[in-house]
Formats: C-alpha cells, sequence, structure tokens
C-alpha cells in the first residue's frame, strides 16, 4: 500500500499521524490484508450476505405517543462548547481576511 | 461450590456484612492492584453507601437478593452515570456516563455493589490490555505476563478476588480469553441474549456483555440477572428456558484445533479432560469444522468494517476534547481529536476498515467476508444436527510475556483463533479453566453451544466442571 493510498485512507477516516508513523501502518495493513485474503479459497457464489448479527426482523411502531428524549441536558453539557443552549464549534470555513 | 451463594448465606445469616465484603474488597485493591493495575476508576464511596442500605435491610429482616451487597466490577467500556466511562482511551480520559447501561441498571437493582470500572484494551481491541491508552494489566499467575483482554482488568479482578463477580464484553474473544488466561470462568452469551444499551459499541454486529466469576453457577446467576428483552436495543430478546430431555449427550471434537500452533501443555491437559468425559461416559464425536481457519479472516474484515462506522461519532465535540490545543476549523478538531486521541490499534482498524469498504474494494472483502460468514453460520448448524456441544483449547497459547506481540498485530489476532468462530456465528460459548501449566499458568477449555442453548451450554458446563475438579 503506497503512501498515496494512506493518505487518502487518513483523509477519510479523519485521522492525523505523523509522517513517520505511515511506513509501519502501511505494511501492517498490507500483512493484515494478505491474511484476509484467504477467504478468495472459498467459492461463494450465489450465497446471500449476512447483514448484522440478528435474524431478527425490523418492527415498525405506529407514529404515535413519540419517546420524549430526556437526556438533551446530559448530552449538551458533554459537549465541546454551548451558548444559550445553542452547540458552538469553530468555523466551518476559514476566514483569511 | 458457587461463591455467591455462599456469601449470600453468610450475609443473611450475618456471618458477614456489605460492608465487611466491600472493605475486603477495597483492602485486597489496595494490596494488589498496585502490581496488578485491573482498575481505571475506583468508586469506594459509593460502595460504601450502597453496602449500607443493604446491611440496614438485612438487619430489618426484609429479604435480599441473591447479588445483593456482593461486590462487582464493570469493563470500562460500559456506561455508568456520572462516573468515568473511558473504555481505556484517550478521546474519552474525561468522559462520564449520562446513562446507566442497561446491564448496570439491572445488577444495580438486584443490590450488588459497584467497586470499580476495569482496564481493557482501547475501546475492547485487543487480546491484552497492552492497547489500553493508561497501563497495561498483569497477569496475577505471572506478573511479567499478559492478563489476556481486551476484558483483562474485569478477570483479574476476579482472579484476585478484588470483585466477587464482574462484567466484560466479548467480539472476538474478549472475554474467553482473559478468562483462560487468569483461570476463571468466563461467558460469552448467544449475541442478543444480553441488551447492549450503553456498551461503548466496537462491532455492533458481534459484541455480546456476559459475565466473569470463578464459578459456572455463578456466571448462571449474572447471566440471568443481565439477561433480556430491552426496549433500547433491537436486536434483544427473551431467552426461553427449556427442559434439555435428551438423554445422551454428544460432544464434537475438531482434531485440526490441537494441531500445530497449539501449545504442547494445552493439548496435553486438554486431551486429559477429554479423557475424564469419556471415562465418565459422555460420547465424543469427531466432527470438521472446515470454515473454522476462515473465521479470523472474516472476522478482521467485518470487525474493522464496523470499527471505522462506529467510531467516527468520536468527533471531538460530542464527548469530549482535547484541551489546551487551538483549532483551526471544524475539520481541523475532527483530525487532531482523532489523531491523537485515538492509540495506534484503533487507529490501524479504522483505517482497515474504511479500506474495506471503500469503492473499489467492498465487494472484494466486506461482501465477501458477509458470504463467508454465512456459510460459516450453516455449517456450526449443521454440525449441531450431529452433536450438542463442540469443544477446543480457548485459547493456542499460554498468556504470553508483556510486549511479546505488541509490535506484530497479526501474531496478537491470532490470539483469538478459536473464539471468533462464536462471535461471527453469534453462538454461547464459554471458557472453564481446567488446571495448569508446569510454569503455574491457567490453562482453558472453550465449549460452544447451538444458538440460543445458553441455559443448555451452562448446565453441560457445570457437569465438566465437577469433573474436571474431581
Amino acid at each position: 500500500m503506497d503512501f498515496q493510498e494512506i493518505n487518502h485512507l487518513l483523509k477519510l477516516s479523519r485521522l492525523e499521524i505523523a509522517e513517520e508513523e505511515k511506513q509501519d501502518i502501511s505494511n501492517q495493513l498490507e500483512e493484515i490484508l494478505n491474511y484476509v485474503q484467504k477467504l478468495s479459497e472459498i467459492p461463494t457464489e450465489n450465497i446471500e450476505p449476512v447483514n448484522g448479527g440478528t435474524t431478527l426482523i425490523n418492527i415498525f411502531r405506529s407514529d404515535e405517543n413519540p419517546r420524549i428524549f430526556e437526556k438533551t441536558e446530559d448530552l449538551i453539557e458533554m459537549f465541546f462548547e454551548e451558548e444559550n443552549r445553542y452547540l458552538k464549534i469553530p468555523p466551518i470555513f476559514e476566514d483569511n481576511n | 461450590m458457587s461463591l455467591i451463594k455462599n456469601l449470600h448465606q453468610k450475609l443473611i445469616k450475618k456471618e458477614v456484612s456489605a460492608v465487611d465484603l466491600v472493605n475486603q474488597s477495597f483492602k485486597l485493591i489496595e494490596e494488589k492492584d498496585k502490581d496488578l493495575k485491573a482498575f481505571i476508576t475506583l468508586t469506594k464511596e459509593e460502595a460504601l453507601k450502597e453496602a449500607e442500605k443493604i446491611d440496614k435491610k438485612i438487619s430489618q429482616g426484609e429479604e435480599i437478593d441473591l447479588i445483593s451487597g456482593l461486590p462487582f466490577a464493570l469493563k470500562d467500556n460500559i456506561l455508568t452515570k456520572g462516573i468515568k466511562t473511558t473504555a481505556a482511551s484517550k478521546i474519552l480520559a474525561d468522559y462520564y456516563g449520562s446513562y446507566d447501561a442497561t446491564v448496570f441498571k439491572k445488577l444495580k437493582e438486584k443490590g450488588a455493589i459497584l467497586v470499580g470500572k476495569t482496564n481493557l484494551d482501547e475501546f475492547a481491541m485487543g487480546s491484552s490490555t497492552e492497547n489500553s491508552a493508561f497501563f497495561t494489566t498483569k497477569n496475577p499467575y505471572d506478573l511479567e505476563r499478559v492478563a489476556g483482554g481486551s476484558s483483562g482488568g474485569s478477570a483479574v479482578a476476579v482472579s484476585s478476588s478484588m470483585a466477587v463477580f464482574a462484567l466484560g464484553s466479548d467480539t472476538g474473544g474478549s472475554i474467553r480469553e482473559p478468562a483462560a488466561f487468569c483461570g476463571v470462568v468466563g461467558f460469552k452469551p448467544s449475541y442478543g441474549s444480553v441488551s447492549r444499551y450503553g456498551l461503548i459499541p466496537m462491532a455492533s454486529s458481534l459484541d455480546v456483555i456476559g459475565p466473569i466469576t470463578k464459578t459456572v453457577e455463578d456466571a448462571r446467576i449474572i447471566f440471568e440477572t443481565i439477561a433480556g428483552k430491552d426496549e433500547f436495543d433491537a436486536t434483544s430478546f427473551d431467552l426461553k428456558k427449556e427442559k434439555n430431555s435428551k438423554k445422551e449427550i454428544i460432544i464434537g471434537l475438531d482434531e485440526e484445533f490441537l494441531a500445530e500452533g497449539v501449545a504442547e501443555e494445552i493439548k496435553e491437559k486438554f486431551l486429559s479432560v477429554i479423557k475424564k468425559i469419556e471415562e465418565f461416559g459422555l460420547k465424543i464425536k469427531n466432527i470438521d469444522l472446515t470454515l473454522n481457519p476462515y473465521a479470523l479472516s472474516c472476522y478482521y474484515i467485518i470487525m474493522p468494517a464496523e470499527v471505522s462506522a462506529n467510531l467516527a461519532r468520536y468527533d471531538g465535540l460530542r464527548y469530549s476534547s482535547l484541551k489546551d490545543t487551538n483549532f483551526k476549523n471544524l475539520e481541523d478538531i475532527y483530525f487532531k481529536n482523532r489523531g491523537l486521541g485515538f492509540g495506534k490499534e484503533v487507529r490501524r482498524r479504522i483505517l482497515l476498515g474504511t479500506y474495506v469498504l471503500s469503492h473499489g474494494y467492498y465487494d472484494a472483502y466486506y461482501r465477501k467476508a458477509q458470504k463467508v460468514r454465512r456459510l460459516i453460520k450453516e455449517e456450526y448448524e449443521k454440525q449441531f444436527q450431529q452433536v450438542d456441544f463442540i469443544i477446543s483449547p480457548t485459547t493456542p497459547t499460554l498468556p504470553f510475556k508483556i510486549g511479546e506481540k505488541i509490535s506484530d498485530p497479526l501474531a496478537m489476532y491470532l490470539s483469538d483463533i478459536f473464539t471468533v468462530g462464536a462471535n461471527i456465528a453469534g453462538l454461547p460459548a464459554i471458557n472453564l479453566p481446567i488446571g495448569f501449566s508446569k510454569s503455574n499458568l491457567p490453562i482453558g477449555l472453550q465449549i460452544t453451544a447451538p444458538y440460543k442453548k445458553d441455559f443448555d451450554l451452562l448446565d453441560f458446563s457445570q457437569q465438566i466442571e465437577k469433573l474436571v475438579n474431581f
């Protein structure tokens, strides 16, 4: 796996890592991917993939008596920054002026 | 046999008080935990208060539950309201649970007393607790060796009697492997039989919470307390307790499980148990789990894929954030918090998961693995038409030296080679201690049962436990 690919994955995952760590990560990912390649030995034509760990089927409830979410205050309290119950974050676009 | 029942009797006969039990726990923690490092957070003050309440109940002649007044520990990826819940990660180092996990709520309602939160591999990713962002938990039988993981702290807390029982979580072996390394019982229930509400998710289709205890009967008592349908976990269900009417029990054994790579002493001990089982008159049948060697590959695609999605929530905004850092903009918050907040193994798995889910690789890796997962499930189902249980060693090796595998992720992953199958197929499986190596390190036996046959598995395990001990 070359650095270009590693950098792309880092960007997709929103991760920042030190330059000198990239070689290790690249080697390790390659080794793991080589190992899991083993699966290609198994024929899986016409096999339905498993989705999730459960055999339960989704049950919809009627849209009545919605549950009121009671933990709002706890969540606000955990947040990065708040002002008058508004959640506050740094600017999304940089202001270069 | 049961430590829980034994202590309960002592409590109601007033031979010992709940405050005594809690004090005893903390005395052991003070003596031993500076070396063992099983606990991240201790809750002594609250524990003593709760114990006083239980003692008051007893003195007033009120009936108490079987687990009332008994000190227990929780793996630190299980949410506790107002108590630090870190998942052993820097990114959650200052996070306090904003609600109680269902399992914790259920234990509290029965009067069990939390003494602390235990160490784990960061976000439960690892087999040795060496991936904890804070410290490594040591094996009580040899301080130079690992306790196993990821529920290493919970296994050590029980093994060293710092807690009567503990909860762990198991995604690929994280209850059973540390239980095997520390010589205690570790039970991974059927997927969905215990609510995951309040468990910090790692791989949601594989994660399950279960007990770590001294005896099988204790594991059953705790399992019965925490199991059941929960409106906050859509995959949870009520397990029916059916009386097993079968006369003859047949045990499946795949000899491939004893092939190369399994430590000689584990093989010997395992075979001596097989002999005991046969002498007792139970039938052993050879089976072929031909796909088992592929379970780990399957796991190392599905698990990281789910990890990369589940851990996307740690954005440095909603839970906790790096202190004293200036952020240029919103993206900078993500990159810095996640880059500095996650440890190496977590980052590795996020990147791996992102890779196998990305355009162009999805079919070759993720979809392929989900197809093989179906085949593995079906193979287990087929084998369980001929046998009632499958036995194997729990781990291929004895507890290894601290540092031995930390720079070789693949070697570390292979610690779970016998345990991941049960997670891939959602099956209940248990570790039973079966003895010690010449160097006095614990050895474990794993028994796996068909989906939802958790109570049959516990019944049978009790039988094997007796056989092994006498």
